[in-house]
């Protein structure tokens, strides 16, 4: 049997002997039953309480039963309370009532059958209990929707922040990116810059390798034509002059066609002769040196095959040479003079240029390659050949470039 | 024979290019035959030559080894004050000798050179030489 323990109910009767004969019937539900003697007592004990149900003497002097539901009902905090009106049973009372639309109404007979006031009691009890039931889990229902709510706005919350750190990280790769792509135009401008520069070289030589022979095919013209005003040209001389001419512009044509070699890139390594790759080298620079008081000499060069890249060590070689000259030129070296030595060691090519020309300081020398570096003026030096020759000997060719001091200056060494 | 050859009136080509030494020496003797034309193959040569026969007037190339062109002239030009001097440059060195135009040079000739103005020069220079004061 369920229990109705404490469960208020409120009795109504003017008369004492009443109420405790109620009180008696309904012991054993162990009922929280509050009393009242009046109507005006029941209204104020029904503001305190929220009865399960109010049991209603309707015959009370001042204010009777029907008049005290009637109040009850008016009240909105009292105005759900079932009534059970305890009447002696005059049917035409039952009209007096005026509250039927609001909550329950029961009536018991007079004299009170005890099994019927229990059940009715019971089942109002049982409704009671059952709506405080429903209340409770109502309000925990409705605790748990906040708190799922909460929850909801915290993931909620979460996922925006999500959404903006993956923004984030979406911008960041996009600008990492960029910066990859930026550096990848950046080595290319300076491959460019590095090839340009080679070339601004390669075209003085030209014009020092040209100066001469262009020289000569002038005054071999003229003087064909200063023999014949005198009346003296020879056959002969006409033909010797001839033949000079000719082999004058086969040379000059011949250092158009290394010229263009010389700039080719190299599509894949292939098999060459170091010894002819410094021979070469040596013949396109030979007149600037000299020009600038500079010797230059290949001594005990083997012939060493090398397998690599011959226009890019051939670079490599001419943007060394060019490094010496320029440090001799500078030094104002007396008697300034430039080795290159070539020899197999093993599977390895070794090749040495150098120069006298007092040696590296040792505080740049650790910097000698580094990019953009330079000890020239400013316009002067790009900083970009000997940080191209090492690419191009070490990323490209799996080989070694480095330098060292010498008694007398410096020697670079070319290993591959 | 000797003295007489070394009183004789002396022109000097100095060049290192042996072609055009050779050429240059041979148009300039056939266009004044009465003068006797040296050679020499860089500045030092050209000094000690000048020391001996005292040439009146020197052609000479500048980019030599040993000895460039200008420090030859003004070794000269210490020793010997008249000497004359036409100086045959590539263009790149126009400048450059042309700003140490203190040297006195008379005539400058851009190479490839012309035998039109080396001639025209030289006679200017040869003429001063005979007549001073004009």
């Amino acid at each position: 049997m369920p229990s109705f323990q404490n469960i208020p109910v409120l009795i109504v009767d003017d008369r004492p002997e009443n109420l405790v004969s109620l009180q008696e019937l309904l012991r054993d539900l162990e009922l929280d039953l509050v009393q009242a003697h009046s109507g005006n007592e029941a209204l104020r004990q029904a503001l305190h309480h929220d009865f399960a149900l109010v049991l209603l003497d309707v015959q009370m002097p001042e204010m009777d039963g029907f008049e005290t539901a009637e109040l009850l009902r008016r009240n909105p905090k009292t105005r759900h309370f079932p009534i059970i009106f305890v009447t002696a049973g005059l049917r035409e009372e039952r009209h007096l009532f005026k509250g039927y639309e609001a909550g329950a109404v029961d009536y018991l007979m007079k004299p009170i059958e005890p099994e019927i006031l229990r059940s009715k009691v019971r089942v109002f009890c049982e409704l009671y209990r059952q709506r405080r039931e429903l209340e409770r889990v109502s309000l925990e229902l409705e605790r748990k929707h906040e708190e799922l709510k909460l929850k909801h706005e915290e993931l909620a919350q979460q996922n925006r922040k999500l959404q903006d750190t993956y923004q984030e990280l979406e911008e960041e790769t996009a600008q990492r990116l960029l910066a990859v792509e930026e550096l990848r135009h950046k080595d290319q401008i300076m491959l460019h810059q590095g090839r340009m520069a080679a070339m601004g070289e390669m075209l003085n030589n030209i014009a020092h390798q040209w100066r001469q022979p262009l020289n000569v095919l002038g005054l071999k013209i003229q003087e064909l034509g200063l023999s014949y005003d005198l009346e003296e040209l020879t056959p002969e001389q006409l033909h010797r002059n001839i033949n000079k001419v000719m082999e004058i512009l086969r040379h000059m044509s011949q250092t158009i066609d290394d010229f263009q070699n010389f700039t080719a890139p190299d599509k894949e390594k292939c098999r060459f002769s170091g010894k002819e790759v410094v021979e070469k080298t040596l013949s396109l620079i030979g007149e600037s040196f000299r020009a600038k008081g500079v010797v230059v000499s290949a001594e005990s060069c083997d012939e060493v095959t090398i397998f690599g890249y011959p226009n890019e060590y051939r670079q490599v070689l001419l943007n060394i040479l060019m490094n010496a000259k320029d440090a001799l030129a500078e030094r104002h070296t007396e008697g300034a003079r430039i080795v290159v030595r070539l020899w197999r060691e093993g599977e390895r090519s070794l090749l040495t240029v150098t120069d006298n020309a007092g040696g590296i300081a040792d505080e740049i020398m650790d910097r000698v390659f580094d990019a953009y570096f330079t000890t020239k003026d400013l316009g002067k030096g790009t900083g970009l050949g000997l940080f191209m020759s090492k690419v191009i000997i070490e990323k490209n060719m799996g080989g070694r470039l480095s330098v060292h001091n010498v008694p007398e200056g410096a020697e670079f060494r070319i290993e591959v | 024979m000797e003295g007489a050859e070394k009183r004789a009136v002396c022109l000097l080509v100095v060049e290192d290019d042996p072609e055009t030494r050779s050429t240059i020496s041979s148009v300039v003797a056939r266009r004044f035959p009465d003068i006797t034309v040296r050679v020499a193959e860089n500045g030092q040569v050209g000094l000690e030559l000048c020391k001996e026969f005292r040439p009146v007037l020197v052609i000479t190339d500048i980019n030599m080894p040993v000895m460039d062109g200008l420090r030859m002239i003004e070794e000269i030009r210490a020793v010997r004050e008249e000497t004359r001097f036409i100086v045959m440059t590539g263009y790149s060195d126009r400048y450059h000798v042309e700003n140490s135009s203190q040297l006195g040079i008379s005539g400058f000739l851009v190479k490839p050179v012309d035998l039109r103005e080396l001639f025209t020069a030289s006679e200017k220079c040869l003429k001063e030489l005979r007549h001073p004061d004009s």
